[in-house]
C-alpha cells in the first residue's frame, strides 16, 4: 500500500483564508493572527495493481481531478510554511463526499486502476506577528476550524490531537 | 434481538424507551406492551425502533393533531384535534377547487397552468444544524427537495426557499453555554450548506428571510422549502399489491440514525451524536433527473422519499394499504455489519423508494444503469402487514393498522393569559436617526451578502429576483419565476415571519405573518385568489402549559387569517421541543416562531411588479389604513418607543386592500409596489428609493385611524399596521387606480429625480437623505 498526501491551494488571495482571519478577531484575540486555508487529499494506491509509478499517477489525479487549474495549484505532500499547521479530517464513519467524488471522477478519467481510496481533509496554517503559540492556536481551532461532532484535528508534524 | 417488555413495570418500560432513544412516552410504551402481549411474543429491536419513529412527534405531529384542553383568561375550550379545528377549520367554507392536494402526500399541490400544478413544501432541520451547521443545513435542503420529488408521482424542483433564525451576530463568545456554537459560525455554516447543495442541484434559491434574536442562540432554526411543478395527471399515486419495492440513489449507512426521534426531543449540552447526515448533492441530482424521466415513461405507480425514519417510514407509509415484505440484505450499504434495525431506520440521504410493477423492472433497471444511479429491489408490497427479514430471518412483523393508527394520541393542557400591553410611549428623538438605526438593524438590512452566494439564475426562470434594479441590489417583497419557459405564466412566492410580535400575542403574530406572506406574494403579481398557504411552526417545550398555550394562540391566528383572506393552508410541518437544557437543568425555549409561505400563480409574468420606484413624476399612494400599532416593532427594538399593541388583522379592510393590489397589478397600472412591514412607511419608502429615484412624501396627508396624539409623526412613519402598500402610479393611470380602489387610498407625494428621500409633515422636513447613503447603511447591516 502506498499512501500519499496532496495539498491543494489557491493561486492568489483565498476568500476562505480572508474570512477566517477576520473571524479570529471576533474571538476577542488581541494579537493579529492570519489563517491560511488549503484542502488536502490522502491518496492510497495498491502498488500491485498500479500500472504506472505512484508519483506519476498522483500527479495526474491531482492535475486532472483535484484542482481547478484556473484558480488552484497542488503540491505533492504538505508545503513547508511558517506558522503552526493544523490538519482537520472527518471522523471515521462520516461520509466523505469530496473523497468519494474524487474516486468517482478518477474512474471516469480511467485513473482508478490501482487506486484504493481518496480521503478529503483541510489544512490551516496559523501565523501571527512574533509567532503564534499553540495555546491560542488550539483555542482558534476549537472555536473556528473544526466541529468535534464529525471531525478531528491535529497538529501537522507532531500529530498531537486537538481536543 | 428481542427485548423483554411483556412482563415489566412502568419504570422499566420508561427505561427501555430512554435507553434506546425511542422518545416514546409511558402511555405509548404501554400501548406497545399491550400489542405484543396480544401477539403473545416479545418485540424485536427493529420493531420497537420502527414503532418509535412512526409515532414520533416529527412524523406523527402528535401535539398538533392531539387533543388540547385550553384555558384563556379563565375561559375553557377543548380541541380534539388542534390543527383541524384551527388552521384547517376555514377550508370547509372556502373555494378550494384550485387545490389538488391538501395536507396529504409529501407536499401541498395547487393548479398552475392548464395541465400543470405547483407543489410546495417546507421543512425544518433545526437540531442537526445546531450541532453541525453545514451538514445539517445541506441535508435540510436536500431533504425537502426529495419531498418535492416524492410529491404525487414526482414534481420537478424549480425554486428553493431558505429561512433562518440565529442568535445575535455579536454574541460574546464567553457567554455561550458549553457545546453551543457561536451564532456567526452557525450562520456561515448554514448559509454555505444551503448554498452548496442548492447550487449543485441546479435549483434557484430565490426566496428567503433571516431573523436574529438572542432566543435562537442555543437553538437556531433552519427552514428549507422547495417549490416544484408537476403535470396534473401525475398528482395521484397508488401502490399496487405485488409491486416491487425499488430503492434508488445513495447507499445506506449509519449516518443520521434516530433523526426522527432526535428531532422530537430537546438539545442539551451532551448532545453529540450520529444524528448528523452528510449531504451529497451530486447523487441527488442524478436521482432527480432520472426520476422525472421514469415518471414521464410511466414506469412506476408510486414514489416517496426516504426522510426521517428512513426505509421504515417510507416503506411503512407506502405500504399502509397493501402491506410490505422487505429483505434488508438487499439494501446497498456503506458499512459492513450493520444491524437490521440500523439498515431499516438509517436516514442516509439521497434515497427514494418506488413502487414498480414487475413487468417494468427491466426497463427501469436499464435506465437507472444508463444514468449511473444505484438501485436495489428490496421487497414487495403485499401481505397486509409490515414484514422485515434480514438474511431470511424475520426481524419485524407489524400490523399496518397498529403501526399507523395504533398510537394512543395525547391529551394536553394549555394555558394562555392575555396581558394588556403597556401604553405606547415614544421617546424624544430624531426620526431620521431612527430610520438610520432601523436600516442598520440586521433584522431589516440587506441580505445581499447571503443572496449573492445563491444561484438564482440557474434554470433561467427568474422574473423577479431577490435583488433587482440596475445594480441588482434592491430587495424585493417576493419573487416570481417562470418555470415553463414557453408559457407566460409564473409562480409568485411570499414569506411572512415575525417572532417579535409573538412576545405579546402569538395569535396576532400568526395572523400578521400569514397576511405578510400574502402581501409579499400579491405585491409582485401573485393571483392570491388561486393561491395557497403553508405553515411551519417552530415552538419550545410544549409539555409546558404556557408554551403550548402560545402555540394554540398561533394556530388560532392562522385559522383566523385563512378565513379572513379566504386562502387555504394546504401544507405544513411543525418542529416542537426547540429548547436547550443547560448544565444547571434550566430550559431555554426558543421564541415561538411561525413561518408562513404563500404561493400563487401569476397569470402573465410581464405584468409582475417590482418594489422600487421606477421613474420621476409619478404619484405615490399609500393603500390601506394606519393604526397606532407599534408594539414590538422595529422602532421599539431600536429603543425609540415602548409598549403599544402589535398589529392586528382587520376582516373588514384587509381583503379589500389585497384585492385592490391584485387587480391593479393584473391591469398593469402600478409602476411599483412595496408592502409595509417592519419599520413601516419610512423603511418601505427608503427601500423604494434605492433605485436612485427620489421621493417627496407628505405625511400630513395621512390619517391615523384609531386617533391622533402627540406621537402622530412617529406612528405615521413607523407603525407596522398590516395590509398596507406603497404604490407608484403614473399621472395618466392615477384616475383609473383611484376608481379601482374600494380600499383606503391616500396620495402622499410624488417621485422625483432628486435622488433623495424627503419625508415631511406639511412644511416641516422630518427626513431628508440621499438614497445612496440609505442604501449604504442598509447594505452594511449584516455581518458576514
Amino acid at each position: 500500500m502506498i499512501r500519499s498526501i496532496v495539498e491543494v491551494y489557491r493561486k492568489g488571495a483565498c476568500p476562505e483564508s480572508r474570512e477566517l482571519s477576520s473571524e479570529v478577531k471576533e474571538l476577542g484575540i488581541q494579537k493579529e493572527h492570519r489563517i491560511s486555508f488549503s484542502r488536502i487529499y490522502i491518496i492510497e494506491f495498491d502498488e500491485n495493481t498500479l500500472p504506472v509509478p505512484a508519483e506519476e499517477r498522483l500527479n495526474r489525479i491531482s492535475r486532472e481531478i483535484l484542482i481547478d487549474p484556473v484558480v488552484e495549484e497542488y503540491y505533492p505532500g504538505l508545503r513547508d510554511t511558517e506558522g503552526i499547521s493544523i490538519e482537520v479530517y472527518l471522523k471515521k464513519g462520516v461520509l466523505d463526499i469530496p473523497g468519494r467524488r474524487a474516486v468517482e471522477a478518477a474512474g471516469y478519467a480511467s485513473l482508478d486502476r490501482g487506486l484504493k481510496k481518496i480521503s478529503g481533509g483541510e489544512r490551516y496554517i496559523i501565523t501571527a506577528e512574533g509567532g503564534a503559540d499553540e495555546e491560542t492556536c488550539s483555542y482558534i481551532t476549537r472555536k473556528l476550524l473544526f466541529n468535534k461532532v464529525i471531525q478531528e484535528a491535529k497538529y501537522s508534524g507532531s500529530g498531537v490531537e486537538i481536543k | 434481538m428481542s427485548l423483554n417488555i411483556l412482563k415489566i413495570s412502568d419504570p422499566e418500560l420508561e427505561e427501555i424507551s430512554r435507553k434506546h432513544t425511542l422518545s416514546l412516552t409511558l402511555e405509548e410504551m404501554r400501548k406497545v406492551q399491550g400489542y405484543f402481549r396480544r401477539k403473545n411474543r416479545e418485540p424485536t429491536l427493529t420493531e420497537l425502533e420502527c414503532i418509535a419513529q412512526t409515532w414520533s412527534e416529527h412524523c406523527k405531529h402528535k401535539t398538533m393533531t392531539g387533543s388540547v384542553d385550553y384555558t384563556e383568561n379563565s375561559e375553557n375550550k377543548s380541541y380534539s384535534n388542534l390543527l383541524k379545528e384551527t388552521v384547517f377549520a376555514p377550508i370547509k367554507d372556502m373555494e378550494t377547487s384550485h387545490c389538488l392536494s391538501i395536507f396529504k402526500d409529501n407536499a401541498g399541490i395547487i393548479r398552475f397552468t392548464p395541465g400543470w400544478a405547483i407543489a410546495i413544501k417546507a421543512e425544518t432541520h433545526n437540531h442537526p444544524s445546531a450541532i453541525e451547521p453545514y451538514g445539517g443545513a445541506s441535508t435540510g435542503i436536500g431533504g425537502v427537495i426529495r419531498d418535492i420529488l416524492g410529491a404525487g408521482l414526482g414534481a420537478k424542483p424549480v425554486l428553493n426557499i431558505d429561512v433562518f433564525c440565529f442568535g445575535l451576530q455579536d454574541t460574546p463568545h464567553n457567554q455561550l453555554p458549553p457545546q453551543v456554537l457561536h451564532p456567526m459560525r452557525v450562520f456561515r455554516g448554514v448559509v454555505k450548506g444551503v448554498r452548496d447543495y442548492s447550487n449543485r442541484m441546479g435549483i434557484p434559491t430565490s426566496s428567503g428571510a433571516i431573523v436574529f434574536d438572542p432566543g435562537y442562540t442555543c437553538n437556531p432554526l433552519v427552514y428549507c422549502g422547495t417549490v416544484g411543478i408537476i403535470p396534473e395527471n401525475c398528482v395521484e399515486k397508488k401502490v399496487r399489491p405485488g409491486d416491487t419495492i425499488l430503492l434508488i440513489g445513495g447507499k445506506t449507512g449509519r449516518d443520521g440514525l434516530h433523526g426522527a426521534t432526535f428531532s422530537s426531543s430537546g438539545l442539551d449540552n451532551e448532545t453529540d451524536s450520529s444524528c448528523v447526515q452528510i449531504g451529497d448533492p451530486i447523487t441527488e441530482k442524478k436521482v432527480a433527473d432520472i426520476l422525472l424521466r421514469l415518471r414521464d415513461q410511466g414506469l412506476y405507480n408510486a414514489v416517496t422519499d426516504c426522510g426521517a425514519g428512513g426505509l421504515s417510514s417510507a416503506v411503512g407509509e407506502m405500504g399502509a394499504d397493501t402491506g410490505a415484505v422487505v429483505n434488508l440484505e438487499k439494501v446497498p450499504l456503506k458499512q459492513r455489519k450493520m444491524e437490521a434495525w440500523e439498515i431499516f431506520l438509517s436516514e442516509s440521504q439521497e434515497r427514494m423508494v418506488l413502487s414498480v410493477p414487475e413487468e417494468k423492472m427491466e426497463r427501469i433497471s436499464s435506465l437507472l444503469e444508463s444514468e449511473d444511479v444505484e438501485y436495489a429491489s428490496i421487497g414487495t408490497f403485499k401481505g397486509g402487514s409490515l414484514k422485515v427479514f434480514y438474511n431470511g430471518e424475520p426481524r419485524a412483523d407489524l400490523d399496518m393498522d397498529f403501526l399507523h393508527r395504533g398510537y394512543p394520541g395525547i391529551s394536553r393542557r394549555a394555558v394562555w393569559e392575555y396581558r394588556k400591553p403597556e401604553t405606547l410611549s415614544v421617546l424624544k428623538g430624531d426620526p431620521q436617526q431612527a430610520l438610520f438605526e432601523i436600516l442598520a438593524d440586521p433584522n431589516i438590512g440587506s441580505r445581499e451578502k447571503v443572496i449573492r452566494q445563491y444561484d438564482h439564475e440557474v434554470q433561467g426562470t427568474a422574473v423577479i429576483r431577490p435583488l433587482e434594479g440596475m445594480s441588482q441590489d434592491i430587495p424585493q417583497d417576493g419573487c416570481v419565476i417562470r418555470p415553463i419557459l414557453e408559457e407566460k405564466a409564473g409562480i409568485a412566492v411570499g414569506l411572512g415571519i415575525n417572532p417579535f410580535y409573538g412576545r405579546q400575542d402569538p395569535r396576532r403574530m400568526a395572523a400578521s405573518v400569514t397576511e405578510e406572506a400574502v402581501r409579499n406574494a400579491v405585491s409582485c403579481g401573485g393571483d392570491i385568489r388561486r393561491g395557497a398557504l403553508m405553515d411551519n411552526f417552530c415552538w419550545g417545550d410544549t409539555s409546558d402549559q404556557k408554551e403550548l398555550g402560545g402555540l394554540v394562540r398561533a394556530c388560532q391566528g392562522c385559522g383566523e387569517a385563512s378565513r379572513i383572506l379566504q386562502i387555504p393552508f394546504i401544507s405544513g410541518k411543525d418542529s416542537l421541543n426547540n429548547f436547550y437544557t443547560s448544565s444547571g437543568g434550566k430550559k431555554i425555549n426558543i421564541p415561538g416562531t411561525l413561518l408562513v409561505t404563500c404561493v400563487a400563480p401569476v397569470k402573465d409574468v410581464n405584468l409582475s411588479c417590482r418594489s422600487s420606484f421606477v421613474s420621476s413624476g409619478n404619484f405615490i399612494y399609500l393603500a390601506g389604513d394606519t393604526f397606532r400599532e407599534m408594539g414590538h416593532s422595529a422602532l421599539a427594538r431600536a429603543g425609540f418607543c415602548s409598549g403599544g399593541e402589535v398589529p392586528g388583522l382587520r376582516e373588514e379592510t384587509s381583503p379589500i386592500t389585497l384585492e385592490f393590489i391584485r387587480k391593479s397589478i393584473s391591469l398593469g397600472v402600478l409602476e411599483s409596489c412595496h408592502d409595509l412591514s417592519e419599520g413601516g412607511l419610512a423603511i418601505a419608502a427608503a427601500e423604494m428609493c434605492f433605485s436612485g429615484t427620489g421621493a417627496d412624501i407628505d405625511i400630513s396627508l395621512l390619517s391615523i385611524k384609531d386617533g391622533a396624539d402627540e406621537h402622530n409623526s412617529w406612528i405615521k412613519l413607523f407603525s407596522e399596521s398590516n395590509s398596507r402598500f406603497l404604490v407608484e402610479v403614473t399621472p395618466e393611470n392615477a384616475p383609473r387606480v383611484e376608481s379601482l380602489s374600494g380600499a383606503s387610498l391616500t396620495r402622499l407625494g410624488v417621485t422625483d429625480d432628486s435622488g433623495c428621500l424627503l419625508i415631511r409633515n406639511g412644511r416641516d422636513t422630518i427626513i431628508r437623505e440621499n438614497s445612496g447613503k440609505l442604501k449604504e447603511i442598509h447594505r452594511g447591516a449584516l455581518k458576514w
